[in-house]
């Protein structure tokens, strides 16, 4: 259970900290990473 | 004793102070120079003052003074060639070889040291004594065999000059007048590499401890400065060739030395080419090895040579993993440079090729994952990670096939018909670049995770954290390979310029979980329990075939890419300044260039056994002198 809650957790914190990495460096090259989104 | 390290300490400082002053005296050229330039410039501006005239850099675009004549216009009978039979009878045939093998060799030579470098430094800082002296012998033997590919790489230059000279001297005579002063560094830096590769190598059992070994070890660092310099100093002529600055359009030279040097392509050049020497030095060391390897008779033997393939690949694949984004790069630059010439490389007449360079790349990490695979039977424990191998092989698999998918392909009507149009309408949507950046960052990733499983596969791990730890690395994978897919899909659905910015988002990920994948998979082999060590040399016979493959894929790899590079100025000599005039300036059919490029391959490969072979033979003659020394009765009363 423990490690089930363990890959739950860290699956929620790569994913934020892949999203931000993402929209970090496209900010970094001038471009928006939400192009699609407005 | 102490004077004997006192004597040590001074020579070391003497050779350390020789080899300071070749790199002041080489770098000091261009002071000496760019002022005989610059007179000259003045000279023909004062010279002539009231009609001086100024031209636009073709590519800067900044006004300069002309200071040379225009580039000349030649005829089909102002290349004199050999009446040898076809396809001897074009001289660029003749260049193509003797270029291809210049630059093999010239590869490795700069490759070795760089390994000899960081393996020296490495058993410097290794406190077990063993493994020290292990490193650092094996560093001395790399620059031995080096050492004859040294000799062979200065005559096939010298080859290459005299065949530049007889066979385009007007091309030759147009660009060393572009070139003076580059090729003069050039040949001096050449002088003081040489000085230090010998002071270097012959200097090895002297300088063995303390201040001389690190003296040593600064000269090892050296080396590699004057070897990179002397690479980038000779990718300024390729790159000029492809992307012409400093002149202007008609070729006249705009007195600013630097402009032609720093070139649009020279340093995506640059850097493509010495992490591309890295992976190609690591290769033929891995295959010398493996073929040691195979031809040992005893265990220990085995165990030795199994080890440096180890370490050998290891370099290599190190250097692998970023090679793709450099390529990615020196690409993304040529078609700024130029569209045309971008798609003429990936959408037009050379895309086939393309095609093939994608293959071979797959052939690199299949091997590389299958040398690794293998590698997990060296180790007693490894089993509980072999399950994994078959849903890495999948994914490795399916990234493949994605990215050696066509896009398009010139075409017969009846294939045409059978794939039902330009291009398929299912599988063709993965031969744009976007799904090739997923799927060639999904292969780096799937291979970072072998490397990771390796690295674990003797040791039980005994953190506190070992859940936790364990959930980061499946997670940080699961989530990156997700995201890398995400980003390729995205790609479709927005416009080229945010597309194109999407690449480094996708890269930085990958290495993401290069960087904290490892930091974080060595954090929880601390004080980890071994299920055994490592049994060098019990690992199967094919996964030095593994080796072999991927050496033989990579100079396949440089012959292939070297040719589009150099083909695709079509009928120029310096892109859209210089034209090429002689009688063969047409593109050679694909299969023509495959087989020119396959006997360059094989040319090599001959040309690299027959250096192991002499190294074989001094190691001979070593371990039959050891064995005879042995052999001798101990004198009586003797001082042993």
């Amino acid at each position: 259970m423990k490690t089930v809650i363990a890959f739950a957790v860290m699956l929620v914190v790569w994913f934020a900290y892949f999203q931000a990495e993402d929209w970090l460096f496209m900010k970094i090259q001038g471009l928006d990473y939400f192009f699609l989104f407005h | 004793m102490k004077a004997i390290s006192k004597r040590i300490r001074a020579w070391s400082l003497v050779s350390l102070g020789a080899v300071v002053t070749m790199l002041v005296m080489s770098l000091a050229v261009p002071f000496f120079t760019a002022p005989v330039m610059a007179d000259e410039a003045t000279k023909a501006a004062t010279e002539a003052a009231p009609k001086v005239e100024m031209a636009k850099d073709i590519y800067f675009k900044t006004e300069g003074p002309v200071s040379g004549n225009p580039a000349p216009e030649l005829k089909a009978t102002d290349y004199p060639s050999y009446n040898l039979p076809y396809p001897l009878s074009e001289n660029r045939i003749l260049i193509w070889s003797i270029a291809q093998q210049h630059l093999y060799f010239g590869s490795f030579v700069l490759a070795v040291p760089i390994f000899c470098m960081i393996i020296e430094l490495v058993g410097l800082l290794t406190k077990d004594p063993v493994m020290s002296k292990k490193y650092d012998d094996l560093a001395h033997l790399l620059v031995k065999i080096s050492l004859t590919a040294y000799s062979v790489t200065a005559i096939l230059g010298g080859l290459l000059l005299f065949s530049f000279i007889t066979l385009y001297p007007d091309f030759f005579k147009y660009i060393s007048s572009l070139f003076r002063p580059v090729m003069h560094i050039y040949a001096l830096l050449f002088l003081a590499e040489s000085g230090t590769l010998y002071l270097y190598y012959y200097g090895w059992d002297r300088m063995t401890h303390g201040f001389a070994k690190w003296v040593h070890a600064c000269m090892g660092v050296l080396l590699n400065v004057f070897g990179s310099v002397l690479m980038m100093l000779a990718n300024s002529w390729a790159s000029f060739m492809m992307s012409p600055a400093g002149v202007d359009e008609k070729g006249r030279y705009l007195g600013n030395i630097w402009a032609i040097l720093h070139n649009a392509l020279w340093n995506p050049l640059n850097v493509h080419r010495i992490i591309g020497n890295m992976v190609f030095g690591g290769g033929i060391v891995a295959a010398y090895a493996a073929y040691k390897f195979l031809a040992a008779k005893t265990l220990e033997e085995k165990a030795y040579y199994d080890w440096m393939g180890y370490i050998a690949m290891f370099m290599a694949v190190g250097s692998l993993i970023p090679l793709p984004f450099a390529g990615y790069w020196l690409m993304r630059e040529v078609y700024g440079f130029r569209q045309q010439m971008g798609i003429t490389l990936m959408g037009g007449l050379l895309a086939w090729l393309f095609i093939i360079q994608a293959v071979l790349i797959g052939a690199l990490f299949f091997s590389t994952n299958y040398y690794l695979f293998n590698g997990m039977e060296r180790m007693r424990g490894a089993e509980k990670y072999q399950k994994y191998i078959k849903y890495i092989l999948f994914l490795t698999t399916a990234a493949f096939l994605v990215w050696l998918t066509p896009h398009t392909l010139v075409m017969r009507p009846a294939e045409l018909k059978a794939i039902g149009g330009q291009q398929h309408p299912v599988i063709g949507n993965f031969g744009v670049m976007s799904a090739k950046n997923g799927a060639v960052n999904t292969m780096i990733m799937t291979t970072i995770i072998s490397f990771l499983l390796y690295q674990r596969s003797n040791k039980i791990v005994v953190v506190k954290w070992e859940a936790w730890g364990n959930a980061a690395l499946m997670a940080m994978f699961t989530v990156a390979l997700v995201n890398n897919w995400w980003l390729a899909i995205y790609g479709y659905f927005i416009p080229a310029n945010v597309r194109v910015g999407l690449s480094v988002p996708q890269v930085i990920g990958t290495l993401t979980t290069l960087f904290i994948g490892s930091a974080i998979n060595i954090a929880m082999m601390r004080g980890s329990k071994l299920t055994g060590p490592i049994e060098w040399g019990k690992i199967s016979v094919r996964s030095q075939y593994a080796l072999f493959s991927l050496a033989v894929s990579f100079t396949w790899l440089m012959a292939l890419m070297g040719y589009i590079r150099s083909s695709v100025r079509l009928f120029w000599h310096v892109m859209e300044v210089f034209r090429d005039n002689s009688p063969w300036a047409f593109t050679h059919t694909i299969g023509f260039a495959a087989n020119m490029m396959s006997v360059n391959v094989m040319a090599f490969w001959l040309f690299v056994l027959f250096v192991f072979w002499l190294g074989e033979l001094t190691s001979k003659h070593a371990v039959a002198e050891a064995r005879k020394e042995a052999a001798r009765p101990a004198m009586a009363g003797g001082s042993e």
